[in-house]
Parts: structure tokens; sequence; C-alpha cells
């Protein structure tokens, strides 16, 4: 206490102010100060993220060169197997519609309406992986929605609105949670973001190997089911072990993602409680 | 002059520590730019522009992120007093190893007060993790952009101010 001695009324006058302000930010009054905030200094962090984002992306990829050969190589490989899969996939459903005409039945309308946002900021710490995007509630996003990435992978859920800005909580953010299942054997567990925006499947009972796809379960309801996540990179652990230590590889690599769909056809579970 | 200096350093330092700090990540840590550029606020404006740069800091950098301004405003609360305790001190301290003493203290103080935040938010807290990750390479990378933007501005002839108000002219 003898440190703050000398400041002492202004430390008191400045705790009184972080207590003022986290009151005020609880009953949501600094909000349209907040929107209007982020509205104005979007262009001048843009210009910003555009000026030093090439020379970041300069020194990581000059620092894991031999790690990308690598993943090129990984990923010439595994588009090959999915170009011929496309192929089948294609084959398959000109089948189905055939058969479906055949038969009479009416297709479905997949109603499935997605905003498109960029990724203005990204607000990172160790515990903490956040986004900024420029779309808000004037585009229909609201607290609560489901973030995907430009390829449909789950990445997040919208943690704030404003009317032309919101932010979005990525899945490696350690304070997420997913309930997930491993798409090959039906198991359930859950997803966490881990310190260091990693992430892991806990509570997950059975026979996991590495390679086994993460989708969402959907139970909960606040995710929907069958959205992709990533694939099991590594499983530790012994046989006698309740749980064992499941690392996830996100399918998106998101601390490059530049684009994020958010699903406003899909009410999450925690957004239709709060409603009256 | 000195008060619009002040003002577009507050203005600028959060959005630098949101759009820029997060590209350069060293192991789990990110610099800190509103903590040095307060600190250098503080050692180069004097006690009085630091006092109106936190709040105005804490505040700015609140909106453009997800924390809380009230959190940051107690995180960066440290600097002013400790670097006056440091002045104070019978050992002989010369105004770089004061406020580079200050910045990492309040680095560290910052740091692990917005850890416990994300664990009280629900995030798994794993202290040999934060030490190794989060809080040195933290507190280097802080040193580190103190060192070089504070002996140019010492170079260009910008005096170091002293931690007293009483001396500062109140």
């Amino acid at each position: 206490m003898l440190i703050f001695s000398r400041y002492s009324w202004w430390v008191g006058a400045m705790v009184a102010l972080a207590l003022l302000l986290a009151v005020v930010g609880q009953a949501g009054i600094l909000r349209p100060v907040q929107g209007a905030f982020l509205d104005i200094t979007a262009p001048v962090t843009n210009l910003l993220s555009g000026v030093f984002r090439p020379v970041a992306t300069l020194l990581s990829d000059a620092g894991s060169l031999h790690d990308l050969q690598d993943e090129n190589r990984r990923l010439r490989l595994q588009n090959e197997d999915l170009q011929s899969q496309v192929v089948q996939l294609q084959r398959d459903s000109e089948r189905a519609k055939e058969l479906e005409s055949a038969l009479g039945i009416g297709q479905q309308s997949g109603a499935e309406t997605r905003v498109a946002a960029t990724i203005v900021n990204r607000i990172s710490t160790p515990f903490e992986a956040v986004v900024s995007i420029d779309r808000g509630t004037n585009d229909g996003i609201r607290t609560g929605m489901v973030a995907l990435s430009a390829q449909g992978t789950l990445i997040g859920t919208v943690t704030q609105a404003f009317s032309g800005s919101a932010f979005v909580r990525l899945i490696t953010d350690s304070r997420s949670k997913v309930n997930a299942q491993i798409q090959e054997s039906k198991v359930d567990g859950i997803v966490r973001g881990t310190p260091g925006r990693g992430l892991t499947f806990d509570l997950a009972q059975a026979e996991i190997k590495a390679g086994d796809t993460i989708i969402s379960s959907g139970l909960g309801g606040n995710y929907p089911p069958g959205l992709p996540i990533g694939k099991v990179s590594t499983v530790s652990g012994t046989t006698q072990d309740l749980f064992r230590k499941v690392t996830v590889e996100p399918f998106v690599r998101l601390s490059t993602a530049t684009t994020v769909l958010v699903l406003t056809s899909f009410t999450p579970q925690r957004i239709s409680l709060t409603e009256p | 002059m000195k008060q619009l200096l002040c003002l577009a350093v507050v203005v600028a330092l959060p959005l630098f520590q949101v759009a820029v700090s997060p590209l350069f990540p060293i192991s789990g840590a990110n610099c800190d730019f509103a903590l040095v550029g307060l600190a250098l606020i503080m050692v180069f404006l004097g006690p009085r522009a630091f006092m109106f740069a936190l709040p105005s800091t804490a505040l700015l950098f609140g909106f453009g992120s997800d924390h809380s301004p009230g959190l940051l405003l107690l995180a960066y609360l440290p600097l002013l007093p400790l670097a006056a305790y440091l002045a104070d001190l019978s050992v002989p301290l010369n105004r770089y190893t004061q406020t580079a003493l200050a910045s990492v203290a309040t680095g560290l103080f910052a740091r692990a007060l917005l850890s416990m935040a994300a664990t009280a938010q629900g995030a798994d807290f794993a202290l040999s993790y934060t030490l190794a990750q989060v809080l040195i390479p933290g507190a280097l990378l802080d040193a580190g952009l103190l060192t070089v933007l504070y002996f140019p501005l010492r170079s260009i002839g910008w005096a170091p101010q002293p931690t007293s108000l009483q001396r500062g002219g109140f």
C-alpha cells in the first residue's frame, strides 16, 4: 500500500470510475457509444491491418516454411482425394434427383440464410480469440448467433452485436464450449478452446483415433447438428484413463480467415430462452 | 501542443492495440501497445497527462475490443504509482530503468488480471502456461518495444518529466 500512498486519492478515484464503468457496461448504457466508435474507427483499423498484415504474414511464413511445404504436399493429396469424391457425389446427386422425380417427391427447400461479413480486427490474447466483423443488427445479426467460415465450418458465436458491427468469439477461445460428436463413431463429447488458441475434445468415452472428423452434435440447441469443426490430431493417455486427451485441428485456419458467415436462419437455444 | 499530442496518442493506442498487436504474437503473448504508450506519456508528458490518458485509453480500448473498460482501467492503474514509488527509492535508478521496471510489473499485473477475468468467464486456468507463454514473453515484448521507442525520443531532445505532481507543477 506504500506504493499507492503518493497517488492514493487518484487511485481511489480510478477504482471508483472502474466500478462505475463496470456497472454502466453491464446496464448496456455505453453500447450506442461503442457501436458508433466501432463504426467510425473501422476504416482506420482496416487500413492499419492492411498495412501491417503482409509484414506479419511474411514473418510468419518465413518461420514456418518447412511446415508450409509439408502442409502443401498433404493438401495436394487431400485435394486429389476430394476431387474424386466430388465426382462420385455429383453422380449420386443426379441419381437421387432422377429417383425423386420418378417417385414424385418435391425437393425440400433448404432455407438457410447466411450473412457474409468481413473480419475487421482480431482481439487475441492467450485465453481469448475474438474477431470483430463489419455487419451487425442492421443486417439481422443478433447476439448468440452461430458464425461459420466461408466453407461452412463452425468458427464461433456472436457475443455482442451493434448496428453496424459485431464481435464473434471463436471456438478456439478458451471460454468456448461446443457440444460435438465424432462423425465416424457418433460418440458425443465437448469441443473446448484451450489456452493458446487450440482445441480439445473432452468427455468422450470411446475409442478415438487421429484423423476422426469432429462435427457439432446439436445437443443443447445452441448449434445446428452436423457443422464440421475439425479433425482429431492427437490422442494421448492410456486405455485405462476414463477420458483420453484428444486435441483437435480446426478445418479452417482461424488466424488467417477473412470472411465470416453468420447463420441468421438458425435460432440457438440461448437466444430463444431470452426472448419473451 | 503537448495536450494535442497526448490526445492523438490516446486515440491511436487502442487502434494499434486492436489492429496491429495481434498480428505479431510471440509464444502466446502480444505486445501491449497501450501499456507502452501510456508509459511513454507518463515519462515524456508528465503525470498530469497520464492521469487523463489512462481512463481515456482504457475506455477506447474497451470499446474497440471485447474487454470491459473498467477492467482495463484497473489493469493499467499501477503504472504511475509504481513509477513514483521507484523514483522515491533510495536505490539510484535512471528514468529508463524506473519506467521499464514499472511497465514490466504493470504488464504482468495486467495480463494476470485479464487471465483471471477470462477464467472467471469459464476459461481453463493453467498457471504454468500463463507464466511461460503469456507473462514472461509479454514482459519481454513490452520491455523491448519500450526500449525501441524510449531512446529515439530521448535522442530527439524529449526530456523525462518528474513523476511527482508537486514537482511537476501542481
